[in-house]
């Protein structure tokens, strides 16, 4: 896939350039100019840097970019934890209808009714799904439903006269949850994982004491291991007065075979970006529901949708004492909520289940075949996702990150590595339910091919990746002399050289 | 519908491979494959509503949206933070780039050069809007990011109390007071004066103290006032604290840039952008400050380098700072960016270029104060503030026997959006801030005061 790179949209820029323009309007006694204090404008000269380019270069431009990219539509993501499934066209659709994006968010409840109905519609779906009491929709990502959960236990604790100052996590965790955890001023206890990767009752017996919050757990687990003990550490962590978090990242092993309301967690957060099939869109936006059992109703953000039947009306209700507050300006990503409703009317309970099977079933057949060629560090039945080491590659000189860049000049997006870190030179694989058997297959046989190249010719790996618009960067480099903005861009808005004056009056005076 | 793609033939081969691979026996079922989840967990069938196909759930969707009410039905006056601006065909012809939006994070930046390339364009854009050194790749929403400038700048001089103007977007106050609670952080809120709009400068004089981590201000105000900061910051500085200024960006396209008077933390609202309005998200919130408080500033980064053979290149850095590498050592635990709304900004930005920004603010700015003019010769209406500067919203006040809801529904039914309601600030009882942006025309403003004129009470 080697394509030329790509200049910065400022290295095309030239004095004069646009196609932009807005309609010829004379206002009478404007007042803009003589409105602003003395020195609050900017002169002509200060305006923002910003390229000027006519239409067809800015097109040019990022199309050109766009196709440096490695995405969905190319290939296979075996991402563990980010489960890169398909984004359904439906999904994009419904969501950039005029009638759902030209819609303002301070709209009186009486002119927004189909909009307060899809998020009370959507609460009622992933209640159901997470066997939670109630679901806000307004945390923007999945870190943030962990802020909003932490902050609403936190209020919780509070509400009781209870003084709390720890958070529990596993040593397998996700970093945003001890991040979380100390951004609400917890202190954070890290437990080590038993022999089979999952959560050690004696450990967590160990720390757990009036102090402590909240003990944040994904499950299955970021090893892909179902807890079988899930009800046991409940019973733990509530019979010292904490409460149970649920990292929702990998809720797609589990969809309509169990909830994490029915194993004892009281908060939990979904990824819609991740389970419900909305886009990564290279980074973001993504969605973050949190669900909450019935005890924690009452710190949800404010405001909750509620719904009177008699009145077929939906509103909007801001009068909770206890809620944490807003944790958003609005009421959520909703561009990426009705995606997610999408994605959910179309498959319904039947639907959302097969995806959870296929995707367990589509992990199993992979680790079955790769586990002959890489180290398994726990060889159990995995739900949907497994962790392999190169371990066994080392011997040649080959490390998790050669076989990451191999797989890039092969065609494929590198797996989740070096997490999580109790697997030593972590390969992290998720396959997702959407790929079927043949690419599979493929993914079987480039693996293989890679284990034994890194016998024969580890250089091809060491080198990796070759087919790609850039080879390894330099990483150091750019963290130890940081470069964060075009350094140049005062030189790139030159002057044209064939222009002594501006173009920009000629060619505005003739739009008008 | 669904989007598996295995035959029952392929489990069946599928089931035997795992089978022939296992420890723990065969497996005849995929629901063998679930034996780790007790028993009594196990949940027979979700209540949920059964399946559609495509046509179905675009029609049943359609039905739902086309129950509110959207720009094309109605003129829209309403702003309070989300804005109504003409978005170029050529932005979302980029953005649905199927390249773009379902890649993932850039992680593997020899694949991703795409979205780092138009990241660091993105970051220059907003340190050339805002006069910052330093823009990270974005954060969740104006309001978040001015929550989170509060986290920052505790990170910055390890003090727990911020002075605040009460004039700031309410959505906004309502964020950084939750993040504040969390935090365990105290809040100094300056009221304004009813009449001019500014801050209570005595108030500021007295609640300023060496415990005081920053003052946050926004600007234009939640009220469309504008005012020049310099003096407030110099003042924040003389007492060792950080400035914060939230600004709109389409404003500045004419107005002084906050780097220009002083503010340590530029943030604010991408949204006008080339974004739509979405009942309120995705939005874009943007984030900058100065070179000294580089390793500060929470987020994903994007900075030049090269690559193996001396290309330029970008690439995801500073990562020491993230929950990643640092869990709870990390300056936030944000894990994303908005890059796709980010990447709308970045081609918004290069579409309308300099002049074309300014043309934008320019005409919203004309044709607000134009709107505000006439409004004000209305009888029993009355712009608030007059005396101070404005960008493009205003206050409008009117009188006591209407009610707002009985106002918005007169305009409604004559095809226009009037406003947004002012609630919570004592003393702005029975008033409305009013929006004009690029998108309306003076015959649009002449429908607006008819239907004040009709209005009766």
């Amino acid at each position: 896939m080697v394509e030329k790179l790509e200049k910065l949209i400022f290295e095309y820029s030239r004095e004069g350039r646009t196609s932009f323009g807005l309609p010829a309007v004379k206002i009478e006694n404007s007042l803009t100019n003589k409105n602003y204090p003395e020195g609050m404008l900017r002169s002509d000269e200060e305006l923002p840097k910003l390229p000027q380019v006519t239409e067809v270069e800015l097109m040019r431009h990022f199309t050109n970019l766009s196709r440096l990219n490695y995405s969905l539509e190319v290939g296979f993501y075996p991402l563990g934890s980010c489960t890169m499934k398909y984004n359904p066209k439906v999904n994009e659709k419904v969501a950039s209808m005029p009638e759902t994006a030209g819609v303002h968010p301070h709209l009186p409840e009486k002119y927004c009714q189909g909009m307060l109905e899809i998020l009370h519609n959507m609460e009622k779906y992933l209640a159901e799904i997470l066997g939670m009491k109630r679901v806000t929709m307004q945390p923007l990502a999945g870190a943030h439903g962990e802020l909003t959960g932490i902050m609403m236990i936190k209020k919780y604790h509070e509400s009781r006269g209870d003084k709390r100052t720890k958070v529990v996590v596993p040593d397998s965790s996700h970093g945003t949850n001890p991040a979380t955890a100390a951004m609400c001023g917890f202190d954070l206890i890290q437990i080590k994982s038993d022999a089979n990767g999952c959560v050690d009752l004696e450990e967590l017996k160990a720390v757990m004491d009036d102090k402590v919050a909240a003990f944040m757990l994904t499950n299955p687990n970021t090893l892909g291991l179902f807890d079988k003990n899930i009800q046991k550490i409940a019973e733990i962590v509530h019979k010292a007065g904490a409460l149970l978090y649920y990292d929702g990242a990998n809720l797609n092993a589990i969809m309509g075979i169990a909830r994490p309301g029915d194993m004892g967690f009281d908060v939990t957060h979904v990824n819609l970006h991740k389970t419900f099939s909305t886009p990564h869109g290279g980074g973001g936006p993504g969605s973050g529901p949190v669900g909450v059992s019935e005890r924690m109703v009452k710190f949800l953000p404010s405001p909750t949708i509620e719904y009177d039947e008699k009145n077929m009306r939906y509103s909007l209700n801001h009068s909770h004492p206890d809620s944490i507050g807003k944790v958003a300006s609005f009421y959520g990503n909703f561009g990426i909520i009705m995606r997610a409703y999408a994605y959910i009317l179309s498959l319904g309970a039947k639907g959302l289940t097969d995806c959870s099977k296929h995707a367990v079933l589509n992990a199993n057949y992979l680790m079955g075949h790769l586990k002959k060629h890489y180290n398994l560090k726990f060889d159990h039945t995995c739900m949907h996702e497994f962790v392999l080491s190169s371990d066994n590659l080392a011997k040649y000189g080959v490390t998790t990150i050669d076989i990451a860049k191999r797989l890039l000049d092969l065609g494929y997006h590198a797996p989740t590595i070096y997490f999580p870190i109790i697997v030593h030179e972590a390969i992290m694989i998720e396959p997702t339910e959407t790929e079927c058997k043949e690419r599979l297959d493929e993914f079987i046989a480039t693996m293989i091919q890679i284990a034994k190249e890194a016998e024969t010719t580890p250089e091809l790996l060491k080198n990796a990746p070759v087919n790609t618009p850039v080879s390894r960067l330099d990483e150091t480099r750019a963290a130890r002399t940081p470069v964060l903005r075009c350094a140049a861009c005062d030189g790139c808005l030159v002057k044209h050289p064939d222009s002594a004056k501006p173009a920009r009056e000629s060619k505005r005076k003739s739009m008008a | 519908m669904n989007y598996i793609s295995n035959t029952s033939e392929d489990v069946s081969m599928m089931l035997k491979d795992i089978s022939a691979s296992r420890g723990e026996g065969k497996v005849s079922s995929i629901d063998e494959l679930f034996s780790d989840i007790p028993g009594g967990l196990r949940v027979s069938k979700l209540g949920l509503p059964e399946p559609l196909c495509e046509l179905e759930v675009i029609s049943r969707i359609h039905s739902e949206v086309s129950k509110n009410t959207n720009f094309t039905t109605h003129k829209n006056f309403m702003g309070g933070g989300i804005y109504e601006h003409f978005i170029p065909s050529a932005i979302a012809a980029i953005t649905g780039r199927t390249d773009f939006y379902t890649a993932y994070t850039p992680y593997q930046p020899e694949i991703s050069q795409g979205t780092l390339t138009s990241i660091f364009e993105y970051q220059t854009m907003i340190c050339n809007l805002t006069g910052m050194e330093v823009s990270n790749a974005s954060h969740y929403d104006g309001a978040t990011a001015f929550a989170e400038s509060l986290i920052m700048a505790f990170n910055i001089n390890s003090r727990r109390e911020f002075i605040v103007m009460e004039n700031i977007n309410p959505a906004y106050m309502s964020v950084i007071k939750t993040y504040a609670q969390a935090a365990d952080f105290k809040l100094h809120i300056v009221p304004f004066d009813r009449t001019s709009g500014k801050p209570d400068w005595n108030f500021i004089e007295k609640n300023m103290s060496d415990k005081i981590s920053a003052v946050l201000v926004q600007n234009p105000a939640y009220f469309g006032t504008v005012l020049d900061f310099s003096e407030l910051a110099e003042f924040t500085h003389k007492n060792g604290a950080v400035f914060v200024v939230s600004a709109n960006p389409i404003s500045l396209g004419i107005l002084k840039p906050p780097a220009a008077y002083g503010a340590d933390i530029a943030c604010g609202e991408g949204q006008p952008l080339g974004i739509a309005p979405s009942f309120g998200g995705p939005n874009l919130g943007f984030m900058a400050t100065t070179q000294k408080h580089i390793r500060k500033i929470p987020g994903r980064i994007v900075g030049e380098t090269v690559d193996k053979n001396g290309k330029r290149c970008y690439v995801l850095t500073l990562q020491a700072r993230e929950q990643h590498i640092r869990r709870e050592k990390a300056s936030s635990n944000i894990c994303s960016n908005e890059a796709l709304c980010a990447l709308t900004a970045t081609a918004y930005l290069s579409y309308v270029g300099p002049y074309g920004l300014k043309d934008v603010a320019s005409r919203c700015s004309d044709l607000a104060h134009h709107l505000a003019e006439r409004i004000a010769g209305v009888k029993g209406f009355e712009v608030k503030f007059k005396d101070a500067p404005f960008f493009h919203e205003f206050v409008v006040s009117y009188p006591k026997q209407i009610t707002f809801e009985k106002l918005f529904a007169h305009f409604h039914a004559n095809g226009i959006l009037p406003g947004v309601e002012l609630k919570g600030f004592s003393g702005l009882e029975n008033s409305m801030l009013v929006c004009a942006t690029e998108v309306r025309t003076l015959a649009d403003i002449d429908s607006y005061i008819k239907c004040l004129e009709e209005l009766k009470w």
